[in-house]
Protein backbone atom coordinates (compact mmCIF):
# COMPACT_ATOMS: atom_id res chain seq x y z
CA UNK A 1 0.00 0.00 0.00
CA UNK A 2 1.38 3.35 -0.94
CA UNK A 3 0.27 6.69 0.40
CA UNK A 4 2.15 8.60 -2.25
CA UNK A 5 -0.54 10.26 -4.44
CA UNK A 6 1.86 10.60 -7.39
CA UNK A 7 2.34 6.85 -7.45
CA UNK A 8 -1.41 6.29 -7.38
CA UNK A 9 -1.90 8.36 -10.52
CA UNK A 10 0.94 6.82 -12.43
CA UNK A 11 -0.45 5.08 -15.52
CA UNK A 12 -0.40 1.31 -15.51
CA UNK A 13 1.97 -0.38 -17.90
CA UNK A 14 1.00 -4.02 -18.26
CA UNK A 15 4.35 -4.89 -19.85
CA UNK A 16 6.13 -3.54 -16.80
CA UNK A 17 3.78 -5.43 -14.50
CA UNK A 18 4.53 -8.63 -16.38
CA UNK A 19 8.27 -8.04 -15.94
CA UNK A 20 7.93 -7.53 -12.20
CA UNK A 21 7.22 -11.23 -11.71
CA UNK A 22 9.04 -14.19 -13.25
CA UNK A 23 7.35 -15.22 -16.51
CA UNK A 24 4.96 -18.09 -15.73
CA UNK A 25 5.55 -19.83 -19.03
CA UNK A 26 2.75 -21.03 -21.25
CA UNK A 27 1.41 -24.16 -19.58
CA UNK A 28 -0.82 -25.91 -22.08
CA UNK A 29 -3.48 -28.47 -21.33
CA UNK A 30 -2.42 -31.54 -23.30
CA UNK A 31 -5.12 -32.71 -25.73
CA UNK A 32 -5.41 -36.14 -24.08
CA UNK A 33 -5.98 -34.55 -20.66
CA UNK A 34 -8.49 -32.12 -22.13
CA UNK A 35 -10.43 -35.00 -23.66
CA UNK A 36 -10.30 -36.89 -20.37
CA UNK A 37 -11.67 -33.94 -18.41
CA UNK A 38 -14.29 -33.28 -21.08
CA UNK A 39 -15.41 -36.92 -21.02
CA UNK A 40 -15.76 -36.97 -17.24
CA UNK A 41 -17.53 -33.62 -17.27
CA UNK A 42 -20.06 -34.63 -19.89
CA UNK A 43 -20.69 -37.97 -18.15
CA UNK A 44 -21.39 -36.10 -14.93
CA UNK A 45 -23.72 -33.70 -16.69
CA UNK A 46 -25.59 -36.61 -18.28
CA UNK A 47 -25.77 -38.35 -14.93
CA UNK A 48 -27.14 -35.34 -13.11
CA UNK A 49 -29.43 -34.28 -15.94
CA UNK A 50 -30.64 -30.79 -16.64
CA UNK A 51 -32.33 -30.64 -13.25
CA UNK A 52 -28.96 -29.86 -11.70
CA UNK A 53 -29.04 -26.13 -11.65
CA UNK A 54 -29.25 -22.90 -9.73
CA UNK A 55 -32.48 -23.74 -7.96
CA UNK A 56 -30.74 -26.49 -6.06
CA UNK A 57 -27.74 -26.14 -3.81
CA UNK A 58 -25.86 -22.93 -4.16
CA UNK A 59 -22.14 -22.60 -3.55
CA UNK A 60 -21.22 -21.55 -0.04
CA UNK A 61 -20.32 -18.03 -1.12
CA UNK A 62 -23.93 -17.53 -2.25
CA UNK A 63 -25.61 -19.49 0.51
CA UNK A 64 -25.98 -16.77 3.16
CA UNK A 65 -27.81 -14.20 0.99
CA UNK A 66 -30.00 -17.00 -0.36
CA UNK A 67 -31.02 -18.11 3.12
CA UNK A 68 -31.75 -14.56 4.24
CA UNK A 69 -33.72 -13.86 1.08
CA UNK A 70 -36.21 -16.67 1.72
CA UNK A 71 -36.35 -16.46 5.52
CA UNK A 72 -40.02 -15.90 6.47
CA UNK A 73 -40.40 -12.53 8.10
CA UNK A 74 -36.65 -12.16 8.17
CA UNK A 75 -34.62 -9.08 7.57
CA UNK A 76 -33.92 -8.04 4.03
CA UNK A 77 -30.97 -9.83 2.56
CA UNK A 78 -27.83 -7.86 1.99
CA UNK A 79 -27.21 -7.14 -1.64
CA UNK A 80 -29.53 -7.80 -4.52
CA UNK A 81 -31.98 -10.37 -3.22
CA UNK A 82 -34.84 -10.02 -0.78
CA UNK A 83 -35.30 -6.26 -0.73
CA UNK A 84 -39.08 -6.46 -0.87
CA UNK A 85 -40.91 -6.99 2.40
CA UNK A 86 -41.94 -10.64 2.63
CA UNK A 87 -45.67 -9.94 3.02
CA UNK A 88 -45.92 -8.10 -0.29
CA UNK A 89 -45.92 -9.71 -3.71
CA UNK A 90 -42.52 -9.59 -5.38
CA UNK A 91 -41.96 -6.46 -7.44
CA UNK A 92 -41.93 -6.89 -11.17
CA UNK A 93 -39.39 -5.19 -13.36
CA UNK A 94 -37.46 -3.85 -10.40
CA UNK A 95 -34.40 -5.14 -8.60
CA UNK B 1 -20.86 -13.14 -30.84
CA UNK B 2 -22.84 -16.35 -30.71
CA UNK B 3 -25.64 -15.56 -28.31
CA UNK B 4 -27.43 -18.66 -29.55
CA UNK B 5 -24.77 -20.70 -27.81
CA UNK B 6 -25.38 -18.81 -24.58
CA UNK B 7 -29.12 -19.41 -24.87
CA UNK B 8 -28.56 -23.12 -25.54
CA UNK B 9 -26.28 -23.38 -22.52
CA UNK B 10 -28.85 -21.62 -20.36
CA UNK B 11 -31.47 -24.06 -21.64
CA UNK B 12 -29.34 -26.99 -20.54
CA UNK B 13 -28.13 -28.24 -23.93
CA UNK B 14 -25.14 -30.50 -23.17
CA UNK B 15 -23.69 -30.15 -26.67
CA UNK B 16 -23.68 -26.37 -26.36
CA UNK B 17 -21.91 -26.76 -23.05
CA UNK B 18 -19.37 -29.03 -24.68
CA UNK B 19 -18.67 -26.24 -27.19
CA UNK B 20 -18.22 -23.80 -24.32
CA UNK B 21 -15.77 -26.18 -22.69
CA UNK B 22 -13.84 -26.73 -25.91
CA UNK B 23 -13.51 -22.99 -26.45
CA UNK B 24 -12.44 -22.02 -22.92
CA UNK B 25 -10.91 -25.00 -21.14
CA UNK B 26 -7.40 -23.98 -22.17
CA UNK B 27 -7.85 -20.46 -20.81
CA UNK B 28 -9.16 -21.73 -17.46
CA UNK B 29 -6.40 -24.34 -17.23
CA UNK B 30 -3.61 -21.89 -18.02
CA UNK B 31 -5.00 -19.47 -15.44
CA UNK B 32 -5.35 -22.23 -12.83
CA UNK B 33 -1.91 -23.71 -13.34
CA UNK B 34 -0.23 -20.32 -13.17
CA UNK B 35 -2.17 -19.43 -10.04
CA UNK B 36 -1.62 -22.73 -8.21
CA UNK B 37 1.73 -23.80 -9.68
CA UNK B 38 0.33 -27.34 -9.70
CA UNK B 39 -0.80 -29.05 -12.88
CA UNK B 40 -2.86 -31.78 -11.21
CA UNK B 41 -4.67 -29.26 -9.03
CA UNK B 42 -5.23 -27.08 -12.08
CA UNK B 43 -6.99 -29.98 -13.81
CA UNK B 44 -9.28 -30.29 -10.79
CA UNK B 45 -9.93 -26.56 -10.96
CA UNK B 46 -10.93 -26.89 -14.63
CA UNK B 47 -13.33 -29.74 -13.82
CA UNK B 48 -14.84 -27.88 -10.87
CA UNK B 49 -15.11 -24.61 -12.77
CA UNK B 50 -17.10 -26.20 -15.57
CA UNK B 51 -19.24 -28.27 -13.20
CA UNK B 52 -20.07 -25.06 -11.37
CA UNK B 53 -20.66 -23.32 -14.70
CA UNK B 54 -23.19 -26.01 -15.62
CA UNK B 55 -24.88 -25.69 -12.26
CA UNK B 56 -25.01 -21.89 -12.57
CA UNK B 57 -25.70 -21.83 -16.32
CA UNK B 58 -28.91 -19.81 -15.89
CA UNK B 59 -26.70 -16.90 -14.84
CA UNK B 60 -24.80 -16.80 -18.14
CA UNK B 61 -25.66 -13.43 -19.66
CA UNK B 62 -25.35 -12.08 -23.18
CA UNK B 63 -24.12 -8.66 -22.06
CA UNK B 64 -20.53 -8.02 -23.04
CA UNK B 65 -20.53 -10.87 -25.50
CA UNK B 66 -17.84 -13.25 -24.30
CA UNK B 67 -18.51 -15.74 -21.52
CA UNK B 68 -14.87 -15.32 -20.41
CA UNK B 69 -15.53 -13.00 -17.46
CA UNK B 70 -18.33 -15.25 -16.19
CA UNK B 71 -16.19 -18.38 -16.44
CA UNK B 72 -13.12 -16.72 -14.96
CA UNK B 73 -15.22 -15.41 -12.09
CA UNK B 74 -16.31 -18.97 -11.35
CA UNK B 75 -12.71 -20.17 -11.68
CA UNK B 76 -11.61 -17.47 -9.23
CA UNK B 77 -14.17 -18.63 -6.69
CA UNK B 78 -13.06 -22.23 -7.14
CA UNK B 79 -9.42 -21.19 -6.72
CA UNK B 80 -10.24 -19.34 -3.50
CA UNK B 81 -11.43 -22.54 -1.93
CA UNK B 82 -10.98 -25.59 -4.10
CA UNK B 83 -11.75 -28.08 -1.35
CA UNK B 84 -15.03 -26.36 -0.55
CA UNK B 85 -16.04 -26.39 -4.21
CA UNK B 86 -15.02 -30.04 -4.49
CA UNK B 87 -17.32 -31.07 -1.63
CA UNK B 88 -20.29 -30.54 -3.90
CA UNK B 89 -19.17 -33.25 -6.28
CA UNK B 90 -18.12 -36.86 -6.22
CA UNK B 91 -14.44 -36.93 -5.37
CA UNK B 92 -13.93 -39.82 -7.79
CA UNK B 93 -14.86 -37.42 -10.57
CA UNK B 94 -11.81 -35.32 -9.81
CA UNK B 95 -9.35 -38.19 -9.56
CA UNK B 96 -8.14 -38.31 -13.11
CA UNK B 97 -5.54 -40.93 -13.91
CA UNK B 98 -1.98 -39.66 -13.73
CA UNK B 99 -0.55 -38.43 -17.00
CA UNK B 100 2.11 -40.55 -18.64
CA UNK B 101 4.88 -40.53 -16.07
CA UNK B 102 7.82 -41.12 -18.39
CA UNK B 103 8.23 -38.93 -21.43
CA UNK B 104 9.40 -40.51 -24.66
CA UNK B 105 12.51 -38.41 -25.12
CA UNK B 106 15.13 -36.96 -22.82
CA UNK B 107 14.59 -33.53 -24.39
CA UNK B 108 10.95 -33.65 -23.42
CA UNK B 109 11.90 -34.53 -19.85
CA UNK B 110 14.32 -31.60 -19.69
CA UNK B 111 11.64 -29.33 -21.13
CA UNK B 112 9.13 -30.48 -18.54
CA UNK B 113 11.55 -29.87 -15.69
CA UNK B 114 12.37 -26.40 -17.01
CA UNK B 115 8.65 -25.62 -17.31
CA UNK B 116 8.07 -26.84 -13.77
CA UNK B 117 10.91 -24.67 -12.44
CA UNK B 118 9.62 -21.64 -14.29
CA UNK B 119 6.12 -22.25 -12.98
CA UNK B 120 7.36 -22.75 -9.43
CA UNK B 121 9.38 -19.52 -9.52
CA UNK B 122 6.39 -17.56 -10.82
CA UNK B 123 4.07 -19.11 -8.26
CA UNK B 124 6.47 -18.35 -5.40
CA UNK B 125 6.80 -14.73 -6.49
CA UNK B 126 3.03 -14.41 -6.91
CA UNK B 127 2.67 -15.37 -3.26
CA UNK B 128 4.23 -12.05 -2.31
CA UNK B 129 1.05 -10.28 -3.34
CA UNK B 130 -2.11 -10.09 -1.30
CA UNK B 131 -4.97 -12.23 -2.54
CA UNK B 132 -6.97 -9.34 -3.96
CA UNK B 133 -3.93 -8.08 -5.87
CA UNK B 134 -3.00 -11.58 -6.95
CA UNK B 135 -6.42 -12.24 -8.45
CA UNK B 136 -6.39 -9.04 -10.46
CA UNK B 137 -2.78 -9.53 -11.50
CA UNK B 138 -3.31 -13.08 -12.78
CA UNK B 139 -6.54 -12.21 -14.59
CA UNK B 140 -5.27 -9.07 -16.30
CA UNK B 141 -1.51 -9.55 -16.72
CA UNK B 142 -1.22 -13.29 -17.14
CA UNK B 143 -4.62 -14.28 -18.57
CA UNK B 144 -5.13 -11.17 -20.70
CA UNK B 145 -8.55 -10.06 -19.51
CA UNK B 146 -9.36 -6.40 -20.00
CA UNK B 147 -10.01 -4.21 -16.98
CA UNK B 148 -13.76 -4.38 -17.57
CA UNK B 149 -13.67 -8.16 -17.95
CA UNK B 150 -11.66 -8.57 -14.75
CA UNK B 151 -14.06 -6.24 -12.96
CA UNK B 152 -16.99 -8.35 -14.13
CA UNK B 153 -15.26 -11.59 -13.17
CA UNK B 154 -14.53 -10.36 -9.66
CA UNK B 155 -17.73 -8.37 -9.19
CA UNK B 156 -15.85 -5.14 -8.45
CA UNK B 157 -15.70 -1.70 -10.12
CA UNK B 158 -13.16 -1.11 -12.90
CA UNK B 159 -11.50 1.55 -10.75
CA UNK B 160 -10.84 -1.07 -8.09
CA UNK B 161 -9.16 -3.30 -10.67
CA UNK B 162 -6.84 -0.43 -11.56
CA UNK B 163 -6.07 0.46 -7.97
CA UNK B 164 -5.31 -3.17 -7.06
CA UNK B 165 -2.98 -3.45 -10.04
CA UNK B 166 -1.32 -0.24 -9.02
CA UNK B 167 -0.80 -1.54 -5.49
CA UNK B 168 0.57 -4.80 -6.88
CA UNK B 169 3.04 -2.87 -9.01
CA UNK B 170 4.19 -0.75 -6.09
CA UNK B 171 4.61 -3.76 -3.87
CA UNK B 172 6.56 -5.68 -6.50
CA UNK B 173 8.79 -2.70 -7.19
CA UNK B 174 9.58 -2.39 -3.51
CA UNK B 175 10.31 -6.10 -3.26
CA UNK B 176 12.53 -5.98 -6.34
CA UNK B 177 14.47 -3.08 -4.82
CA UNK B 178 14.84 -5.00 -1.56
CA UNK B 179 16.07 -8.09 -3.41
CA UNK B 180 18.63 -6.04 -5.23
CA UNK B 181 19.79 -4.34 -2.07
CA UNK B 182 20.25 -7.70 -0.39
CA UNK B 183 22.14 -9.09 -3.36
CA UNK B 184 24.39 -6.07 -3.85
CA UNK B 185 25.23 -5.39 -0.22
CA UNK B 186 24.88 -8.62 1.69
CA UNK B 187 26.88 -7.38 4.68
CA UNK B 188 24.70 -4.35 5.28
CA UNK B 189 21.59 -4.41 7.45
CA UNK B 190 18.31 -3.99 5.57
CA UNK B 191 17.46 -0.43 4.63
CA UNK B 192 15.03 1.34 6.93
CA UNK B 193 11.47 0.95 5.66
CA UNK B 194 12.58 -1.57 3.07
CA UNK B 195 12.95 1.04 0.37
CA UNK B 196 16.05 1.75 -1.69
CA UNK B 197 15.84 5.46 -2.26
CA UNK B 198 16.29 6.86 -5.74
CA UNK B 199 17.23 3.54 -7.26
CA UNK B 200 14.50 2.74 -9.72
CA UNK B 201 16.89 1.70 -12.48
CA UNK B 202 18.31 -0.91 -10.17
CA UNK B 203 14.84 -2.31 -9.57
CA UNK B 204 14.40 -2.82 -13.29
CA UNK B 205 17.70 -4.69 -13.49
CA UNK B 206 16.49 -6.98 -10.77
CA UNK B 207 13.39 -7.98 -12.73
CA UNK B 208 15.53 -8.77 -15.77
CA UNK B 209 17.51 -11.14 -13.64
CA UNK B 210 14.26 -12.81 -12.60
CA UNK B 211 13.13 -13.20 -16.17
CA UNK B 212 16.22 -14.99 -17.31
Amino acid sequence: MTLNPWRRQEPLDLAELARLLPAPGDPALPPDRRLLIEGRLMDEIDRRGTGFGVRFRRPAWLAVPAVLAVAPGGAAAPGRAGRAPPARPPPHGTR
Amino acid sequence: MDFTLHARVRDGDPEAFRELFAAHARLVYRHAVRTTGDRALAEDVVSLTFLEAWRLRAKLRDEGGSPRPWLMGIATNVLRNTSRAARRYDRALLRLPDPTAVPDFADELVGRLADAEQLAAAHLALGRLRRAEREVFTLVVWSGLGYAEAAEALGIPVGTVRSRLSRARDRLRRLAAQELAKGARPAEPPAAGGQVRGDRAAAVRSTKRWNR
